[in-house]
This record gives C-alpha cells, structure tokens and sequence, in this order.
C-alpha cells in the first residue's frame, strides 16, 4: 500500500540534511533569477507539510468530500514566518512534521485511500493520489535544492 | 496568556504517560458504564489531535473565516482505526502529533492568534478561543482517564514516589 512512497517521504529529512550539510550560509541563501533559494525552499517543505500537504490528508480523512482553499505560494512567501530560519531549525521543524504526517500515513487502509477531496482547480482526487503528488512535490523539491546550491 | 496555554499543551501527553504506566492491557480495556476505556481516550487524544484540534488551528492560518464542520466523535469510536492500538504505540503517536502542533503553536504571532473561523455549531472562534478550548479538552479527557483507570494522578504520582516536574518549554 504505497509502501515505496511512504518510505522515500520518510527518508527525504535525512536526505535533505546530507545535501545541504556542507552548504556555507551564503550558498543557503543564493538563488538564480527567479528561482528560490535553498533555505526558502526548506521553509517550503516544511510550511507546506503542516499547512497545506498534510491539512488536506486530514481533512479527506474526516469531511466527505471537503473542498479545499487554495494556499498560493506567492501568498505563502510574502506572509511566511521567518523566525526558525536557521538552517538546524528548518531542518529539525521540517523532520518532525514529516514524521507526523508519516505516522498518520501508517494508519490509512485500503477504505481510507479511496476517500475523496475537490480542489477548485485540480478538480476531485483521492488519498492515493494525494500521497503521490506529495511525493512527487518532494522530488521536485530536492532536485531544486541541489540545483540552487549548484549555482556557482 | 499564551505561553501559559502552549506549556499546558505541552504536559498533558506526560501526565497520560503517568497515568497508563502501570496498567496492562486488560485494564486499559475496562470501560465504566457508558463511558471510554481508557485506550480509546488515548486513541480519542491522537486522533482529535490531527483530525480536529490542529487542522481546524491550520485552517484558521490559511483561510479566512474559514466555516469548520463538526465532527462526530460516537462515529469516530464506531469507525475509528484500532491499527496503532497498542498502549506505547498510542503513547509514541500522541506524543509526535503534539509536538508538531506546538511545533506551529510556538510560532504564531499576534496577529495569528486573533485569525478567526466558524463552527457550524458553535459559531464564532478565534485562533485564541480555539487553543483555550484545546486545553480544556486535554484536561477533560485527562480527568475521564482517571476514571476509567479509578486512579488519579496525584496518587500515581505518590505511590510510585515521582515528583513531577515538566520540562522547561524547550525554546
């Protein structure tokens, strides 16, 4: 039951640590033109995870059928909460997000992935496909991170 | 105000930690007449945690006024998912669940705690209401699992000779 997913969402903090464990502060923080940087991204992964990736799990889980709001990025970033920045503080925020969102994950049985949410644009999907656009985001993610410390 | 709130959020899966300890399996089953075992109530605490008291909390930050339906908890105990029933399991999930609400909790700033939302029962919440409610709803619980245990946690603590002191909020 999407055991391959699940266990690559688990292992991506780990991952994500080892990348950027030998980025200086300035390499966290460079970004090509109109890319994001590597430390937004972290703040990224991390504020989606709670905000908008595991809210809508939640809410398939409890609602029939709920409709969800869009939550831009660009509303994201220019409200984002820049306090815990730091790169051990992304790190560590972003872990034990994904560690909630993952134990939920563990719960879901076959019922539970065929329930149903309707986003006003994306139209109507399930658990199951949730799950796989969230893994999908998340390699999209790490590749954009590597790329951003790249930059030379 | 609030950290007086985040800091009793923060001990309740302790003190359940405390009252459960010494129980086995078949008296975390008993039920008093009417009421929860006390594992459903830790299971009620765990799912209620994702489910309800921080998805509604996340809503609050991402929609405005947002309109939040009510959640049916005798169709929860009927439906609910027995797969992560055993007592450390239930402990460990609660426990993770918490802290990444606190994780976002800590995080908030004024603004944040006057965000507003609709029960389609209750009516009118802020992000501050909501939160005072979550910490009451941690001590109801807390006091319906010293009854289906028959203990309290004044004598837990006395009989197994622990002074309790939390941890200071980490930082």
């Amino acid at each position: 039951m999407m055991q391959g997913e699940l266990r690559a969402m688990a292992e991506l903090p780990a991952e994500l640590a080892s990348l950027v464990s030998q980025a200086s502060e300035e390499q966290l923080d460079q970004a090509a033109d109109g890319e994001w940087s590597a430390r937004v991204i972290l703040a990224h992964l991390r504020d989606e995870e709670a905000l908008v990736f595991r809210l809508r799990l939640e809410r398939m889980l409890s609602e029939d059928k709920p409709v969800f709001a869009p939550y831009p990025p660009d509303r994201w970033l220019a409200e984002r909460d820049t306090s815990r920045d730091g790169l051990r503080q992304l790190l560590q925020d972003f872990a034990l997000q994904r560690k909630a969102s993952v134990t939920l994950m563990k719960l879901l049985d076959e019922e539970a992935l065929q329930r149903r949410g309707i986003h006003p644009q994306r139209g109507e999907f399930t658990v199951s496909d949730w799950i796989r656009y969230w893994h999908g985001h998340d390699e999209e993610h790490r590749w954009q991170i590597k790329r951003a410390l790249e930059i030379r | 105000m609030s950290q007086e709130l985040l800091k009793a959020l923060h001990e309740t899966p302790p003190i359940v930690a405390h009252l459960v300890a010494e129980r086995d399996d078949r008296e975390l089953d008993q039920a008093r007449a009417g009421g929860w075992s006390a594992r459903v109530i830790m299971a009620h605490l765990r799912d209620d945690e994702a489910m309800v008291m921080r998805m509604r909390l996340v809503r609050m930050l991402t929609e405005d006024n947002p309109l939040l339906p009510d959640f049916d908890e005798n169709a929860w105990a009927a439906n609910r998912n027995t797969g992560r029933d055993q007592k450390e399991t239930l402990l460990g999930d609660f426990t993770l669940q918490r802290q990444a609400s606190l994780n976002i909790l800590r995080r908030l700033d004024e603004a944040h705690w006057g965000r507003q939302g609709r029960h389609e029962v209750n009516g009118a919440i802020t992000v501050q209401s909501w939160v005072e409610h979550w910490v009451e709803h941690d001590r109801e619980h807390i006091t319906q699992l010293e009854r289906a245990l028959g203990d309290t946690m004044d004598a837990v603590l006395k009989r197994r000779a622990i002074t309790y002191a939390p941890r200071a909020e980490e930082r």
